[in-house]
C-alpha cells in the first residue's frame, strides 16, 4: 500500500525519462550536425577573407598596378615578407580580439589613456579619410571608364553607402560583393595568357632588391600601406569580438586569417605580374585607369577596359561600405560614445556624424574638378603606410602585454616579425622624408 | 570649510609634500575603500621618480592619515617622518586610476556601459583632508581637462553658444565592472591574483573580485542587457560575483550562445552552482550550445538526479513538444483529497514555474487529468482528485515528438497556460508553458531583437 502523502514531486524527479522516439533521429542528427559544421566554419571564416578582399580596394589595385608597371616584377620580392607581416599582424589583433573580448580602440585607452588615444585616433582617422577618399576616386574613375562624369558617381556612391549599409541587413550587401570579388580571377589568367617569364618572375621573387630614389620608396611604403592596414588592423580584432570569437573557437579564426592573408598576396602578386608583363615591358607608365586596364588585355582583349571598370567599381564600393562605418565604430569606442547603426541620430549623435563626415569628406575630395584620382589613390595607401607604424605599435605592446593577453600574449617569433614590420616603416617613412629632401638640401645620393 | 570639488586627473602627478615644503614625490594613484555612498580615500601611491601610470612593482603607499591637506596644486603631509609601505592591494579596495580611468563601467541608473573620462572627489574636512569618492565623469569636458584643455573648454562655455558639459554621474548609481590586472612582479604575492585560472584567461584579480552588490538589485532581465555588452571574460566575472540564483536569473535572459560562453569561460564550481539553479528545461538548453566535453563535466559535477533530468531533456531535438518542455511541474497522486493536496502544495511549497494546473496522475505515471488551483480551491476539502476530474473528457496534452508549430498552434487554439506532455504509453514527461510556447512561435529575427530566448 502506498502512503497518500508521499511527495508527490519527488515521484516525478524520480521517474526514468522514456526513450526517445525518433525513428530518423540518428539519419537527420547527422544530417544536423554536418550542416552546422559547415555553417559553424562559414560563419568564422569570415573576418580575413573579407579583410582579404577589402584590402585589395581602389588603393590597392592602383598601387599593385603602379608597382608593377614602374617597377616590373622587382618589387615581388618585398610582397613574399608583405605577406609574413600581414598574416602575423592579422593574426595578433584577432588573437587580440578573441583574448580580451575588447576591440583595439577600447584597448589603447584602458591601457594607455585619453592623450595616447588621441594620437592613436587622429592617426587613424586621418589614414581612414585618405582611404576613404581613395575608394570615391576609384568610383569616379570606373564610372569615368564607362562615361559616366564623376559629379554623377560619386554623389550616387556616397548616396549608396550611406543609405545601404544603414538600412538594408548588410550581411547580403557583403555576399553579393564577395562574389563580384571573382573579377580579381582575371589577373592570373590575364598574366598566364600573355606568358609571363615565369623564371624570371620566381628569381626576382627571391632577390631583394632596392633602390634609393624618393618614387621607389614611395611606391614601396604603399605597397606595404595598401596590405596591411591601420584600419584592417582594428577591422579584423572588431570583427573577432562581434561574432563572440572566445579562445575555444579562436583555432578555426587563425587559420581563416592566415588563409585570409595569404589570398590577399596571391591576388597582389597576380596584379604586378600581370601589370608587369604587359605594361612594363613596354614601357608603359601608369598616368590614369585607363592604362592600369591595359594590363587585362591579353584575357579579355577590347572588353578589358570594362572588366578593369567593373573590379575597381566593386572593390572600392566593398571598401567604401566598410572604412566610414569601422572609422566611426572605432572613434565611439575609443571616446566611449555610443555607436551603432541602429541608433537613432539623438541616441548616437557622434557616430553618425562621424559616419557622414567620413563618407561626406571621402567624396566631396574625389570630386574636387580635375583631382588626378590614378594618383591619389596611390598617395592615400602611402598615408597608410606611414601612420600603420603607430597603430602597429599600439597593437604589438598590447598582443605582447601578458596583463591582458594572459597565455595568449605573442609569442617570441610573431612579435619579433610584428616588430620588424613596424620598425621597417619607420625606417622606410624616414628614408622617404630624407631621399624627398635631400635633393632640396643639395644633397646627391646614390 | 566648504567642500571642495576635485577630479584625479588635477591630483595624480602632482607633487607631495612634507610639513616643510620639500617634496617626496608625486601622487601616484589614490586607494578607495568601497562602501557607502562616498567611499573614502585611504591611501595613496607615491612616485618616487619613473613614469608610468599603472601601479608599478615597486609602488610606495602612504596610508592617508599622514595626508593633512588637499590643494589642486599640491598634497601636504603632516609629518616629514614618512611611513612608507610597499603597496598591496587589499579587498574591497579600488585603486582609481588603475581600475577606473578610462575603463567601461555601468551606469546602474541610464543601464548602460559608459567610460569614465575622470574621476570626480569630494573634500571636506579640515584642509580639506577628508577626500572622497564622488562620482565619475563620463562627458566631453572630462575628455578635455584629461587633455590639458580644461581652460579651453571653460573659454568655450564662457564666450560662445558651444558648451562642453560636465556629466557625472554619482558613485552611488556606478558598478565597476572589474578590477585591473596588478602587474606580474605584485601578482605573485596574491595567491591565485593573475595566475590565470587554469584555462589560459587572462588574470583578472582573482580572490580580490568585486561584490556587484548594487548591480544585484536590479532586475535579472536589465542586467542581463548589462552584461550581455560586456567582453567575455568580464561578463563571466561578475556573473560569478553574483549569488548563484541572481546569476542563474541572469544567464536565463541572455542569448543561448553568451549562455554557453558564460558556462565555458566560469570555473566548473561556479558554473555548477549557477546551473543547479536554472529550471532543468533553461539548463538543458544553455547546455546543448556547450561543447560535449564541457557539458558532460559541468554534468558530471551537478547533483545526479537534476543531471539525469537535463541529460534526458537534452536528448530531444529543440524543434519538438519534447524538446520545448520543462520537466518541472506539478503531479498528483489521483488518491489525494482536495484538502489534502492543498497541504501539501503548502509544505513543499513546489519550485515549478508554473503551478496554477495542477496534472492528476495514477500509479504507473499516466497522465489522468488536470484540475487548476481554481478547481482545487472551490472543491469539496474531502473530494479525491479522481472524482474532481472523473466527468472531464480527455485531457488536451501533446506527444513528446510533435512538431515546434502544432504545439503552438495547440496552445493558442485552447487557450492554455500550459500542455501537458506525454510519452508513447501516456506517462506525463513534462509541461511547456505559455512562454516558452511564445518564445518559440516568434520568428527568430523577431526573437533576437526583443532578446527572447528559447
Amino acid at each position: 500500500m502506498r502512503a497518500p502523502f508521499q511527495n508527490p514531486l519527488a515521484r516525478v524527479r524520480e521517474r526514468p525519462a522514456p526513450e526517445v522516439p525518433r525513428p530518423l533521429g540518428s539519419f537527420f542528427g547527422h544530417l544536423s550536425t554536418w550542416r552546422l559544421r559547415v555553417l559553424a566554419a562559414l560563419a568564422i571564416i569570415g573576418p580575413g577573407i573579407i579583410t582579404a578582399n577589402a584590402d585589395n580596394d581602389a588603393g590597392g589595385i592602383s598601387t599593385y598596378s603602379v608597382a608593377g608597371a614602374q617597377y616590373g616584377y622587382s618589387l615581388l620580392w618585398m610582397l613574399v615578407l608583405i605577406t609574413f607581416s600581414l598574416a602575423v599582424t592579422q593574426e595578433m589583433g584577432a588573437r587580440t580580439g578573441a583574448a580580451t573580448g575588447k576591440g583595439l580602440a577600447a584597448l589603447i585607452r584602458e591601457r594607455y589613456g585619453v592623450r595616447w588615444t588621441l594620437f592613436a585616433m587622429v592617426c587613424t582617422l586621418a589614414a581612414n579619410l585618405a582611404t576613404t577618399v581613395a575608394e570615391f576616386a576609384g568610383v569616379a574613375a570606373a564610372g569615368e571608364m564607362f562615361g559616366v562624369p564623376r559629379w554623377i558617381s560619386v554623389p550616387l556612391a556616397a548616396l549608396f553607402v550611406w543609405v545601404l549599409v544603414v538600412r538594408w541587413p548588410y550581411r547580403s550587401v557583403e555576399k553579393v560583393f564577395l562574389v563580384l570579388s571573382a573579377v580579381y580571377i582575371a589577373y592570373p589568367l590575364s598574366g598566364i595568357m600573355v606568358g609571363a617569364p615565369w623564371g624570371q618572375v620566381l628569381r626576382e621573387t627571391v632577390t631583394p632588391t632596392f633602390q634609393m630614389d624618393a618614387g621607389y620608396i614611395l611606391v614601396f611604403i604603399a605597397t606595404v600601406g595598401t596590405t596591411i592596414t591601420p584600419w584592417g588592423q582594428f577591422f579584423v580584432q572588431a570583427y573577432v569580438v562581434d561574432k563572440g570569437i572566445g579562445p575555444r573557437e579562436y583555432p578555426a579564426t587563425r587559420v581563416d586569417v592566415l588563409l585570409g592573408a595569404f589570398i590577399t598576396d596571391v591576388v597582389s602578386f597576380f596584379i604586378i605580374v600581370a601589370t608587369a608583363s604587359t605594361l612594363h615591358v613596354n614601357g608603359i607608365r601608369i598616368s590614369g585607369a585607363a592604362e592600369a586596364a591595359k594590363a587585362l588585355e591579353p584575357l579579355a582583349g577590347p572588353l578589358a577596359h570594362y572588366l578593369f571598370a567593373v573590379g575597381l567599381a566593386n572593390a572600392s564600393l566593398l571598401a567604401a561600405s566598410i572604412l566610414p562605418l569601422a572609422t566611426a565604430y572605432t572613434l565611439c569606442e575609443a571616446f566611449g560614445w555610443e555607436a551603432g547603426v541602429d541608433r537613432s541620430w539623438r541616441e548616437a549623435p557622434a557616430f553618425h556624424t562621424l559616419y557622414a563626415f567620413a563618407i561626406g569628406f571621402g567624396a566631396l575630395v574625389a570630386l574636387i574638378p580635375g583631382l588626378p584620382l590614378f594618383p591619389v589613390m596611390l598617395f592615400s595607401q602611402d598615408v597608410n603606410g606611414v601612420l600603420l607604424a603607430v597603430v602597429l605599435v599600439f597593437a604589438i605592446r598590447i598582443a605582447s602585454d601578458r596583463r591582458v593577453m594572459g597565455d595568449f600574449a605573442s609569442g617570441r617569433f610573431g612579435n619579433a616579425l610584428a616588430w620588424a614590420t613596424a620598425t621597417g616603416l619607420i625606417l622606410l617613412t624616414s628614408l622617404l622624408v630624407g631621399t624627398s629632401l635631400a635633393p632640396l638640401l643639395g644633397i646627391r645620393l646614390g | 570649510m566648504a567642500t571642495a570639488i576635485y577630479y584625479l586627473s588635477q591630483l595624480t602627478g602632482k607633487p607631495v609634500l612634507d610639513p616643510h615644503g620639500q617634496p617626496v614625490g608625486l601622487v601616484g594613484d589614490l586607494v578607495v575603500r568601497l562602501g557607502g555612498a562616498f567611499p573614502p580615500v585611504t591611501g595613496l601611491t607615491l612616485r618616487l621618480g619613473g613614469v608610468g601610470r599603472r601601479v608599478g612593482p615597486l609602488a610606495t603607499f602612504l596610508d592617508w592619515r599622514q595626508v593633512s591637506s588637499v590643494t589642486s596644486a599640491a598634497l601636504g603631509l603632516s609629518s616629514a617622518r614618512l611611513d612608507l609601505q610597499r603597496f598591496r592591494r587589499r579587498p574591497g579596495e579600488l585603486l582609481l586610476d588603475a581600475d577606473l580611468m578610462d575603463q567601461q563601467v555601468i551606469d546602474l541608473h541610464g543601464r548602460k556601459l559608459v567610460r569614465v573620462n575622470d574621476v570626480q572627489l569630494a573634500a571636506a574636512g579640515p584642509g580639506g583632508a577628508d577626500l572622497r569618492l564622488a562620482g565619475i565623469d563620463v562627458g566631453e569636458r572630462g575628455l578635455l581637462r584629461r587633455l590639458g584643455l580644461d581652460r579651453l573648454a571653460a573659454w568655450l562655455g564662457a564666450r560662445t553658444p558651444l558648451k562642453v558639459p560636465d556629466r557625472v554621474i554619482p558613485w552611488e548609481s556606478v558598478e565597476p565592472v572589474d578590477l585591473s590586472e596588478l602587474p606580474p612582479e605584485q601578482a605573485g604575492e596574491y595567491p591565485g591574483a593573475l595566475a590565470s585560472r587554469g584555462d589560459g584567461r587572462p588574470g583578472l584579480a582573482g580572490g580580490l573580485r568585486l561584490t556587484h552588490e548594487k548591480l544585484a538589485e536590479l532586475h535579472p532581465a536589465d542586467v542581463a542587457e548589462l552584461v550581455a555588452q560586456l567582453a567575455a571574460p568580464e561578463r563571466a566575472a561578475i556573473l560569478e560575483s553574483l549569488e548563484p540564483e541572481t546569476a542563474a536569473e541572469t544567464l536565463g535572459e541572455l542569448e543561448p550562445e553568451m549562455q554557453a560562453g558564460v558556462l565555458e569561460d566560469l570555473p566548473t564550481e561556479a558554473a555548477v552552482g549557477i546551473l543547479a539553479e536554472l529550471p532543468p528545461d533553461e539548463a538543458a538548453d544553455a547546455l546543448a550550445e556547450v561543447s560535449a566535453e564541457r557539458a558532460d563535466e559541468l554534468l558530471g559535477a551537478l547533483d545526479a538526479e537534476d543531471a539525469r533530468t537535463v541529460r534526458q531533456l537534452m536528448a530531444y531535438p529543440e524543434d519538438v513538444a519534447g524538446g520545448m518542455m520543462t520537466t518541472s511541474y506539478v503531479a498528483l497522486d489521483a488518491h489525494l483529497t482536495a484538502q489534502e493536496t492543498i497541504d501539501t502544495l503548502r509544505r513543499i511549497a513546489p519550485p515549478a514555474e508554473e503551478i496554477y494546473y495542477l496534472y492528476v496522475v495514477d500509479e504507473g505515471g499516466k497522465l489522468g487529468g488536470v484540475i487548476s488551483l481554481r478547481d482545487l480551491i472551490v472543491a469539496p476539502p474531502m473530494a479525491r482528485l479522481s472524482e474532481l476530474i472523473a466527468d472531464r473528457g480527455e485531457v488536451v496534452h501533446v506527444p513528446v515528438e510533435m512538431p515546434r508549430d502544432e504545439v503552438i498552434e495547440l496552445v493558442g487554439k485552447y487557450n492554455l497556460l500550459a500542455v501537458p506532455v506525454t510519452d508513447d504509453d501516456g506517462r506525463l514527461v513534462g509541461v511547456i508553458t505559455v512562454d516558452d510556447a511564445l518564445a518559440a512561435a516568434l520568428p527568430e529575427e523577431r526573437r533576437r531583437l526583443l532578446g527572447v530566448r528559447l
